[in-house]
């Protein structure tokens, strides 16, 4: 789990965020940053669900930046777009071209959920290994519901998209076995629920995504085989250290492998009769 | 700050909280307690929560009576630092006082517990509506309450909630949320219940066939979200061989339970101590009284650690043990 982490926090698109945010001696981006925070107060000051055209929205940003015009907006939005840290795709390219406000709203979205995300990666760390990817992926899902359900005037805009932090956080998590869309599709299902009855309690929305998440990530044929032959390296060691080892320690082994063994054979034979 | 460092300090207890309740090792969930206490710019609800989630999860194998105190000042607590009524931690802090007084088993504590989860109710009903999810909580631990305080009509009256709860989750998350499982499997165990104190066969068979339906019915999709070793797949099994037993048959019943100890040793499953060894020991009086007395003897040693002597679990436990050694001292005068 901890290369896994470690393996997060460089993930491209929150090399991109450390740069807005400032880190390693360089100074954050001040005046986007500006632009995200009155977003998100503008967002919060509103009714979620009237609709807004992006001309309100520019005019509002710039009245609470106290900028004469938007090309700041603009400006700021084209040095080094958030687009170009994203792999090739539907969500890039969508991104690459959508209007100003859109864009802001994604970039506002990872900004806001920053300090989530900062916290779910210290508690993978705390939990240290042998917890897994699914451990991983249902936690990102539960801190993201917390996050949505806290800040739903915010998670709301552009119907629910995700922040794209947490897409690429879930896509690294299954060792880039999936796509980039399908993981925002998920993550956007989530926030669904998160922003609606079901947001008081993250578990229950991680409950109801959860056989879509195990579709995606765990279930896929490719993806069982690759964890098969993850699982059978080892086994292979160990099969070699075995034949070399003293009765004793062979069957210390044993009294801790065969329970194992018999609970996969129960399962192996259980999907048998079922098939 | 404040804001951003409750946030993650939130996200963290979130990520270790299931790690926690799976493994039943709260270290990482101790650490980040004992951060925040020394940490400024943290909020009393992150910090009551945190510490609200390290209690709940030491309560799992602490002496009851100590965690009714622990519960009873956390709820002081949080009162006298002026958190509203409707503070999500302050919920489920006097759900935890509720729940723990109701556990403790002493004189009045059942009618104590259904009081106090009675006010919880209303309280959440008024301010939060009937269908909001902590609300639906709140009721369908108000029916369980109801159904351990029994006094004359709390099982039927606990029953028609648990239905109406059960119907009512499944209108609103559908029949394949877990949310809706968790009512389920109270409602099938109210059932059990209702069928051990009926009189009439007929009535009775009808009562506990309903349980072991529902709950075998639950117990495929528990375990596709849970996985086999899952407290909640275990307590589901614990219910469906409790039902299998009161129909009279036993030996199904014995198999699913001892799979049940078997995976209960794998994991940290969160089940009532005693349970699976107080049916395995009712279950085989009749078939093999010296393994029974061995079952009721090692629940009462599990019970011990957690419940008081006077306690209604201990007291009930003795007297299946009472009885059986004396089914034992006959059979051996026999033989």
């Amino acid at each position: 789990m901890v290369p896994m982490v470690s393996h997060l926090r460089k993930s491209p698109i929150a090399q991109w965020h450390l740069r807005v945010r400032g880190s390693a001696g360089r100074e954050p981006e001040r005046k986007r940053v500006e632009y995200y925070e009155a977003l998100h107060a503008w967002l919060e000051d509103r009714d979620a669900d009237a609709p807004y055209t992006e001309k309100e929205a520019r005019a509002e940003l710039d009245r609470r930046t106290r900028h004469s015009s938007s090309s700041t907006l603009y400006s700021q939005l084209n040095r080094r777009p958030l687009a170009m840290a994203l792999p090739d795709g539907p969500v890039r390219a969508a991104l690459a071209e959508a209007g100003v406000i859109s864009r802001l709203t994604a970039e506002t979205k990872i900004w806001d959920h920053w300090a989530h995300r900062t916290g779910w990666l210290n508690g993978l760390a705390a939990t240290g290994g042998g917890s897994g990817r699914r451990f991983a992926a249902t936690t990102l899902i539960r801190v993201l519901a917390v996050w949505a359900a806290g800040n739903p005037a915010l998670a709301k805009a552009e119907y629910c998209a995700p922040p794209l932090t947490a897409v690429a956080d879930l896509c690294l998590v299954f060792d880039e076995q999936v796509g980039f869309d399908d993981a925002a599709a998920l993550l956007t299902k989530a926030m669904e629920y998160a922003v609606g009855p079901l947001g008081v309690s993250p578990l229950a929305v991680v409950d109801a995504v959860f056989d879509d998440l195990m579709g995606l990530g765990f279930e896929p044929a490719h993806i069982v085989h690759r964890q098969l032959e993850r699982a059978l390296e080892p086994l292979h060691e160990l099969e070699f250290v075995l034949q070399r080892l003293p009765e004793d320690l062979r069957a210390d082994v044993g009294d801790r492998l065969v329970p194992r063994f018999e609970q996969v054979l129960r399962l192996v034979e259980r999907s048998e009769r079922s098939a | 700050m404040g804001r951003r460092a409750d946030a993650e300090a939130l996200a963290e207890l979130h990520t270790i909280l299931p790690h926690a309740s799976e493994t039943g090792e709260f270290g990482p969930l101790d650490d980040l307690h004992r951060r925040v206490a020394g940490q400024d710019g943290i909020g009393l609800s992150a910090r009551l929560r945190i510490e609200c989630e390290l209690e709940a999860q030491r309560s799992r194998t602490r002496e009851v009576a100590a965690s009714v105190r622990v519960w009873e000042n956390l709820t002081r607590r949080a009162a006298a630092a002026g958190l509203p009524a409707t503070d999500p931690t302050f919920m489920s802090i006097r759900s935890y006082r509720a729940q723990y007084i109701r556990r403790r088993g002493g004189p009045g504590d059942r009618a104590r517990g259904a009081a106090l989860y009675e006010e919880e109710y209303r309280l959440r009903h008024a301010a939060l509506g009937s269908d909001d999810p902590r609300t639906a909580t709140a009721h369908a631990n108000l029916a369980l309450a109801l159904r351990d305080r029994g006094e004359p009509g709390d099982l039927a009256l606990a029953r028609s909630m648990l239905e109406k709860e059960t119907l009512n989750r499944i209108r609103i998350h559908g029949a394949n949320h877990p949310f809706s499982w968790i009512a389920q499997v109270i409602f099938a165990q109210t059932l059990v219940r209702m069928a051990e104190a009926e009189k009439d066969e007929s009535e009775r068979r009808g009562l506990a066939q309903e349980a072991a339906d529902v709950t075998h019915a639950l117990l495929n999709s528990r375990r596709r979200r849970y996985g086999d070793s899952d407290g909640s797949t275990l307590r589901a099994h614990l219910v469906h061989a409790h039902a299998l037993l009161v129909l009279g048959r036993e030996e199904p019943a014995i198999r699913e339970l001892r799979a049940v100890q078997a995976a209960e040793r794998r994991s940290a499953g969160d089940i009532d101590p005693g349970w699976t060894d107080l049916l395995l020991a009712r279950c085989l009086r009749g078939l093999d009284a010296r393994t029974a007395y061995v079952h009721a003897r090692r629940a009462r040693a599990s019970q011990a650690a957690l419940y008081t002597a006077h306690s209604r679990q201990i007291e009930d436990t003795d007297r299946l043990i009472v009885e059986l050694a004396a089914e034992l001292g006959e059979a051996q005068e026999v033989s």
